[in-house]
């Protein structure tokens, strides 16, 4: 028998079909009212019929909800962990700090390649194309928000209005678009930029991924490069590495001109000005980048709480009160390729430990600093994965103060409060065993307003 | 301070989470696949009773994490996909009534009862209904199913797609709805033609 096979409850009044439909619809869409919901009770108690009818058209709502989704083991278990953070800040009784050695990332960034289970309705739904692995603190959106670690599909714009956000398509691509800019990720080989500034970092899988604007198309032939539009001055380019080719487009698409730009190279592309890669670039790239670049290191994945920091570095006020994060932790870029002239012994609960005399080292400071704010749930969660070997993290007040001469930005100030590394009442640090990802979990309160603990990583290139 | 470890090569990401629940990698690997299966099954039961779409979010996270706290009772004799619902329409039911405390009003437990044996009950059907919903999508024309894709169960997004194309953001919900109407419509003659 078909759903649609209930007959009329009454015929004088209205028909039970439609009064089943109305208030399904109305469901679909809106909390119903206590007359309504009454209503319903009187249709479907004891009614399974009439419950098949109003199921069956909910179901419609569902799957046309689900569509919209693409359900993976992956992210299954993404949602899983984020409760699980949350889970054990609330209910695991506080015992003193607890540190753990696990065997492998937790909220790595790791894009794993299991078998993606497709949503039961097989609407046109763009493919994924790429995954939002940062989002700087205090960035702001002109159009639709992204979330870290939401994924980007094909057709996706981000449009940002400061700050700046790095997606990471799946042939391995990086893109950072950087506020005031608006793309379209069209592909993982092709992004729209409308207005604004993004750089593309490529790998060997990404040869070929293009960069359009109105006035030209930047094509990569294996590099890192950047390209600005200007609706003023057309389309800037800058190669840092590799090689790029660069054609002028005519407002029908044609092709016009073709150049190419090798590294330390920058060229203007410009309907009516033409190509131009001997004058002045009117793009200021090191301005707009360099803090990009800094705040972001070697960090390949920001996770949960965890926000690069791209503020003004020099002088900055970390002392209690000061550099307020909202919930956030602000990872704070400090100094990079530092050789240790002597070991740096620290000692930490788990012991004593030594990085050798010789080792070059960056180092990252992870700050957290609630103010008189109350805790947020899931405050304070978060991970960072980086391209390299994480030597150790330091996390006691001490070991903190010892070693602010030798890796803080000029001009930081600091507390020299008891309360300044990760306390013994709950704060958490996570290693993963491959030495490239530290989870955090922190606990700041009213009173102790401040967590900051310091992660030196391998220094690239020594 | 943590010295680094020796790397392994491929780590999965449920070591951490793993190590609460005392799961083996490879009962949270089956866990990850199992629930990402019937995942189109669990959302449809949940959303015949919960049908806000943040509420139904909700609802099914902390759907998937009690199946997760339970996974260790799991009997991979009987069906997971059965298992798993259950666990699922409990959590609505317990959505439900908190709801109702919080309003004041509410569906009776009767019928979330009731609903819920229909919703656990006719999985031949849903399934049936399903397919036939992907032939009556296919007949929609291809901006109507555009639309749909684009806006359906998103606020923002239907706002966006009234501005860009200079329309009422209520014409975009009253098409939405109208839509709806007729995928169901669709699908209840279809229905009836098998019958």
């Amino acid at each position: 028998m078909s759903s649609d096979a209930i007959p009329a409850r009454n015929t004088d009044g209205p028909d039970l079909k439609a009064t089943l439909r109305r208030l399904a619809a109305a469901a679909c869409e809106r909390p119903l009212g206590p007359a309504e919901v009454e209503e319903l009770e009187m249709l479907l108690s004891g009614d399974l019929l009439a419950s098949q009818y109003y199921l069956g058209y909910t179901q419609v709502h569902s799957s046309l909800l689900q569509s919209r989704e693409q359900v993976t083991p992956e992210c299954i278990w993404e949602r899983v962990e984020r409760d699980l953070f949350a889970k054990r800040r609330t209910s695991r009784p506080i015992t003193g700090r607890k540190k753990t050695f696990i065997a492998a990332a937790a909220t790595a960034g790791v894009l794993l390649t299991l078998v993606t289970v497709l949503a039961t309705v097989s609407l046109p739904r763009p493919p994924i194309v790429g995954r939002v692995v940062a989002i700087a603190e205090r960035s702001t959106w002109g159009g639709d928000p992204s979330e870290l670690g939401a994924v980007v599909r094909a057709g996706g714009t981000l449009s940002l209005e400061d700050g700046f956000v790095t997606v990471r398509l799946k042939n391995g691509v990086t893109v950072d678009v950087i506020g005031d800019t608006e793309a379209v990720f069209e592909s993982e080989l092709d992004v729209a930029l409308r207005s604004g500034l993004l750089a593309a970092d490529v790998g060997l899988n990404g040869r070929g991924f293009t960069v359009g604007t109105e006035d030209a198309d930047v094509v990569d032939l294996g590099t890192r490069f950047l390209v600005g539009k200007n609706f003023s001055s057309g389309t800037h380019v800058r190669v840092d590495e590799g090689l790029v080719e660069a054609w002028l487009k005519d407002e029908d698409g044609s092709i016009r001109s073709v150049v190419e730009l090798i590294a330390g190279q920058s060229g203007r592309l410009d309907r009516s000005a033409g190509v131009d890669t001997q004058g002045e670039s009117l793009f200021d790239f090191d301005t707009a980048y360099a803090p990009v670049a800094k705040a972001k290191g070697d960090v390949r994945r920001f996770s949960g709480a965890a926000r690069p920091f791209w503020s003004a570095l020099v002088g900055l006020d970390l002392r209690p009160f000061e550099t307020l994060t909202k919930g956030r932790v602000f990872i704070v870029p400090e100094a990079k390729g530092v050789v240790l002239a002597d070991g740096l012994v620290v000692s930490g609960r788990d012991g004593v430990t030594e990085v050798a005399a010789g080792t070059a080292v960056d180092s990252y400071l992870c700050h957290y600093d609630i103010g008189d704010g109350t805790r947020l749930e899931a405050a304070g969660q978060g991970g960072i994965s980086l391209g390299t070997d994480i030597v150790a993290v330091i996390d006691t007040s001490a070991d903190l103060a010892a070693t602010d001469a030798l890796f803080a930005n000029p001009g930081t100030r600091f507390t020299d409060e008891p309360f300044r590394g990760l306390d013994d009442s709950g704060d958490e640090i996570t290693l993963s065993a491959d030495g490239s990802t530290v989870v955090f979990d922190l606990e700041a309160q009213p009173g102790r307003p401040l967590d900051q603990f310091r992660v030196l990583v391998r220094s690239a290139g020594f | 301070m943590h010295p680094a470890q020796a790397p392994p090569a491929d780590a999965p990401p449920w070591e951490s989470a793993r190590a609460i629940e005392n799961l083996t990698p490879a009962e949270c690997r089956r866990f990850a696949e199992l629930v990402a299966e019937a995942y189109p099954e669990l959302h449809r039961v949940v959303a015949g009773l919960v049908t806000n779409p943040h509420d139904l979010d909700d609802v099914l996270q902390d759907a998937i994490l009690k199946i997760f706290r339970n996974f260790r009772k799991y009997n991979p004799e009987r069906g997971f996909r059965g298992w798993a619902c259950t666990i699922a329409l409990n959590a609505a039911r317990d959505f439900l009534r908190a709801q109702r405390v919080r309003r004041g009003f509410g569906l009776s437990d009767e019928l979330i009862q009731q609903l819920m044996s229909v919703s656990g009950g006719t999985y031949e059907l849903a399934e049936l209904r399903i397919e036939l919903l992907h032939g009556c999508l296919a007949a929609l024309s291809k901006g109507d199913q555009q639309m749909l894709w684009e806006c359906y169960g998103t606020d923002v997004a239907a706002a966006e797609w009234a501005r860009r194309r200079g329309k009422r953001e209520n014409a975009v919900y009253s098409r939405l709805r109208r839509l709806r109407e007729r995928l169901f419509d669709c699908i209840n003659d279809k229905l009836g033609e098998s019958s």
